[in-house]
């Protein structure tokens, strides 16, 4: 059985290298599964922006004031923008998601494949 | 000291399934953890949160006290986090050589890496001329873990060594493994077959259900294997 180094002991000239090179490492702090947060944030984008439009087409409806209706319209141009941008959003995060999926199901099917053929010869 | 490797309430997965559910796991420098459990139990997504592979979905990954969450597998790799994998991830359709030569990137000369190699498991040399893939299953995972030593790892993670293996060379396995221990080396060991590890491994946890249940020296987990098995209580820690 191993011995444990004893806590005082000091590292090895190869871990003190790692533990400078961790120190190095570039930490994203990165979160699984990002393409989730996106495609609900361009799904919630997506009904924001059909609700801003419709809204802005309803008060448009009862005004007669050119400034406000000029505002309305503005209104409702940014309400299809955000349409537009969150159905894009959820669109290729969906798909990310996807393919990612089909990917690795791919590349385990692949090595499942390798490994028979490899003990069909032993 | 700090730990060299720390997990703290650990929750990974696969898409939108969380497998790990709150991992709290402490490696010391120079230890051999052995990570325990049946299958399904977490401990192959342990070890691909470890090696960088896996984000986690919450909790921290902590190497020396700094947190490593979000670090990609290679940039990992380089600086000393070595994975070998389960069914050992060699070329099947490359040689002996021509898979060491594959490790030369990590900036060590072929030479070099192959008497390493050979030295450590001189089954290889004879064999280096043959196809990976034809190798027997005991002589593929010495290849493995010969790739593996050359990218001088500070923390080696190993995934069941021992799978599909006959239990002799299983032991002579360990028995390279408790070499690389003696000298220095930390190694986290995921294993489903308890006994062939537990000599060689300082410490050892069990894993159930995506958490570990018990912790404790190893003589002390045998004991607690079958209840941990066949469904006992996951409260009991020796830690």
């Amino acid at each position: 059985m191993t011995d444990l180094q004893s806590s005082e002991e000091p590292l090895s000239p190869r871990l003190q290298q790692f533990q400078a090179e961790v120190e190095q490492l570039k930490v994203t702090g990165g979160r699984a599964n990002p393409e989730r947060t996106w495609a609900i944030i361009g799904g919630l984008a997506m009904v924001a922006g059909v609700v801003i439009t419709a809204l802005s087409w309803a008060l448009t409806q009862g005004t007669e004031s050119t400034l406000d209706f000029a505002s309305y319209n503005a209104m409702g141009n940014f309400g299809i923008a955000l349409t537009v941008a969150g159905t894009g959003l959820f669109l290729v995060m969906s798909l990310r998601r996807y393919f990612r999926y089909w990917l690795v199901r791919f590349i385990y099917e692949m090595r499942d494949q390798a490994d028979r053929v490899v003990s069909r010869d032993e | 000291m700090t730990p060299l490797l720390e997990l703290r309430n650990l929750r990974a997965g696969y898409g939108t399934i969380d497998v790990l559910h709150g991992v709290d796991l402490v490696l010391e420098s120079g230890q051999v953890y052995a990570l325990l459990g049946p299958n399904g139990a977490g401990k192959t997504t342990t070890l691909a949160v470890c090696s960088g592979q896996i984000a986690p979905s919450a909790g921290q990954v902590l190497v020396y006290g700094r947190e490593i969450n979000g670090v990609t597998s290679d940039a990992l790799a380089r600086a000393g986090v070595c994975l070998v994998p389960e069914g050992r991830g060699i070329f099947p359709n490359l040689s002996v050589a021509e898979n060491l030569r594959m490790y030369t990137h990590v900036g060590i000369s072929f030479s070099e890496l192959s008497e390493r190699a050979f030295s450590q498991f001189p089954r290889l040399k004879e064999r280096r001329r043959q196809l990976a893939g034809t190798l027997s299953g005991g002589e593929q995972q010495m290849l493995a873990i010969s790739r593996a030593l050359a990218t001088r790892p500070a923390l080696l993670l190993l995934d069941e060594l021992s799978m599909g293996l006959a239990p002799i060379i299983v032991e002579e396995l360990y028995e390279r493994v408790a070499d690389l221990a003696r000298e220095g080396l930390s190694i986290l060991i995921v294993e489903q077959f308890a006994q062939a590890v537990l000599g060689v491994s300082t410490i050892a946890s069990i894993m159930l259900h995506g958490r570990i249940a018990y912790t404790g020296a190893p003589h002390q987990i045998a004991d607690d294997l079958a209840t941990a098995y066949l469904g006992g209580t996951t409260d009991v820690s020796h830690a």
